[in-house]
């Protein structure tokens, strides 16, 4: 090895440590809706769970994982778009019983603040929209693998679930028959921009 | 509580609540008495059913109870003083503005163009005016319980409506309303007052019109039903048709519960009954 070449290795090497190769700068991912699913668990009765899924996903990420504090997470949903596996039930669920879909046609989660979980991964502290109320929410990203794609750039992606209880969202009809407490399911994948 | 506890309560809560105070206004002999008993009864129903809504309400449902109360007011012009029938109408105008403007909001907010909105406004200012005008005229002539009763059988039918459409939430909003005019039916048939009659309108008006918007525009009911019960009130117009008033009375009644018995009917053929 010549010492020129010797010296941009040793400079390479040296960048790299101070910059911290393992951490990517921050990139941004908007949501790739083909591959991102929300669905929905709620009690039917107090004996099964009945789920669903909204099929309308979009939103965006940024991931800086030198600077946990600088990542945002913000992703809506159409409900007009919820899918129970029952057309008729799905009306129902878009009428102003449940969802109330016209007048509330969206919704959405915004990160207000996101720490580097001690156990790895994000928590991520934000807003959730629903049925015109806002209430504070909070989610745990276990991790978010980050690969390249294969028509080039990046796709990153998560899962993760938040807990509501749809009564503090305006939304207590039929409770209990249909339980209180509703599970989203998210895997929400994005593409680097 | 139960879902037949919670639907009997529903029912028994407003027409209570209607019943006390149109008793209460019938002793001091206020003839507002029949307008603040179904505009009461109704928010009594209304916060059963959906609790207290937020101020201001976020759902356009949920401005139902303010508005009835509006319609009240007119109520008052009326029998407060030298009635004005300026300033009663003008009141009237604002409550049915106020009404037409904030059942459709979301619709202005999320979907209609401008064109769209200015068309939807001004048809349906127009035509809940012009419902008003033409069942003012006939209960102007008709003291008795032919308004009330007519009014309540297709308040109820919307109720029915509304429940075969999606909306149980709309079905007992309707149904609050209808049970509010069951004391009036039978106190306009006790003791006939045209001011009374007259003074409720624009309240039962609000309720029926505004669940109807609510129910077509946020849920499921068809737009035949939809129709037939925004023009069944015109009916009470044919109590002038005929040289003795019992033929017109008898032939509005009969149009009446033929076009509520018709709104149902679409119901249930295109029903999309909640299915959980």
């Amino acid at each position: 090895m010549s010492y020129h070449r010797a010296l941009v290795l040793a400079t390479t090497l040296a960048s790299a440590v101070a910059f911290g190769i393992a951490a990517p700068a921050a990139e941004t991912y908007t949501v790739d809706p083909v591959h991102s699913w929300v669905v929905y668990r709620v009690k039917h009765m107090d004996v099964a769970s009945s789920f669903g899924l909204f099929k309308d996903v979009s939103g965006s990420f940024t991931v800086d994982e030198a600077a946990p504090e600088n990542s945002t997470f913000a992703f809506s949903v159409k409900v007009d778009s919820i899918d129970s596996a029952n057309p008729k039930r799905d009306e129902h669920l878009k009428s102003p019983d449940f969802f109330n879909a016209k007048q509330f046609p969206t919704i959405s989660f915004k990160s207000t603040k996101v720490v580097k979980s001690p156990n790895g991964g994000y928590d991520v502290v934000g807003v959730l929209s629903m049925h015109g109320v806002e209430k504070p929410a909070a989610i745990k990203i276990a991790e978010i693998p980050r690969i390249k794609g294969p028509l080039g750039g990046h796709v990153a992606g998560f899962d993760t679930e938040l807990k509501i209880k749809r009564s503090d969202f305006g939304m207590g009809s039929s409770v209990p028959g249909i339980g209180d407490e509703v599970t989203l399911m998210m895997g929400i994948e994005g593409k680097a921009k | 509580m139960s879902l037949v506890e919670q639907l009997a309560l529903g029912v028994f809560l407003p027409a209570a609540v209607a019943s006390l105070v149109m008793a209460v206004g019938i002793w001091r002999r206020s003839a507002w008495a029949g307008a603040l008993g179904v505009a009461a009864g109704y928010v009594a129903g209304h916060l059963f059913v959906q609790g207290m809504p937020r101020q201001p309400p976020i759902a356009a449902e949920d401005w139902l109870p303010t508005l009835a109360v509006l319609g009240v007011t007119v109520a008052f012009i009326d029998t407060s003083g030298p009635a004005s029938k300026f300033g009663r109408w003008m009141v009237g105008l604002a409550t049915v503005v106020a009404t037409v403007l904030l059942l459709t909001n979301p619709m202005i907010v999320h979907f209609w163009s401008t064109g769209v909105t200015a068309g939807w406004l001004t048809g349906l200012i127009v035509g809940m005016s012009m419902i008003w005008a033409m069942v003012d005229a006939t209960a102007s002539r008709n003291p008795g319980p032919l308004v009330p009763l007519i009014l309540g059988l297709l308040t109820a039918a919307l109720a029915v409506v509304q429940g075969l459409s999606s909306s149980i939430l709309l079905a007992r909003l309707s149904g609050a309303a209808a049970v509010t005019i069951v004391p009036l039916t039978f106190v306009t048939w006790r003791w006939p007052n045209a001011r009374m009659v007259r003074g409720v309108l624009p309240v039962i008006l609000v309720l029926y019109c505004g669940t109807l918007m609510a129910g077509f525009f946020y849920s499921n009911v068809s737009r035949g039903s939809a129709l037939i019960l925004a023009l069944a009130p015109a009916s009470l117009v044919l109590t002038r048709v005929g040289r003795q008033r019992r033929v017109g009375v008898g032939l509005a009644v009969v149009v009446a519960w033929a076009g509520a018995v018709s709104a149902v009917g679409i119901a249930v053929v295109t029903a999309t009954p909640g299915e959980f």
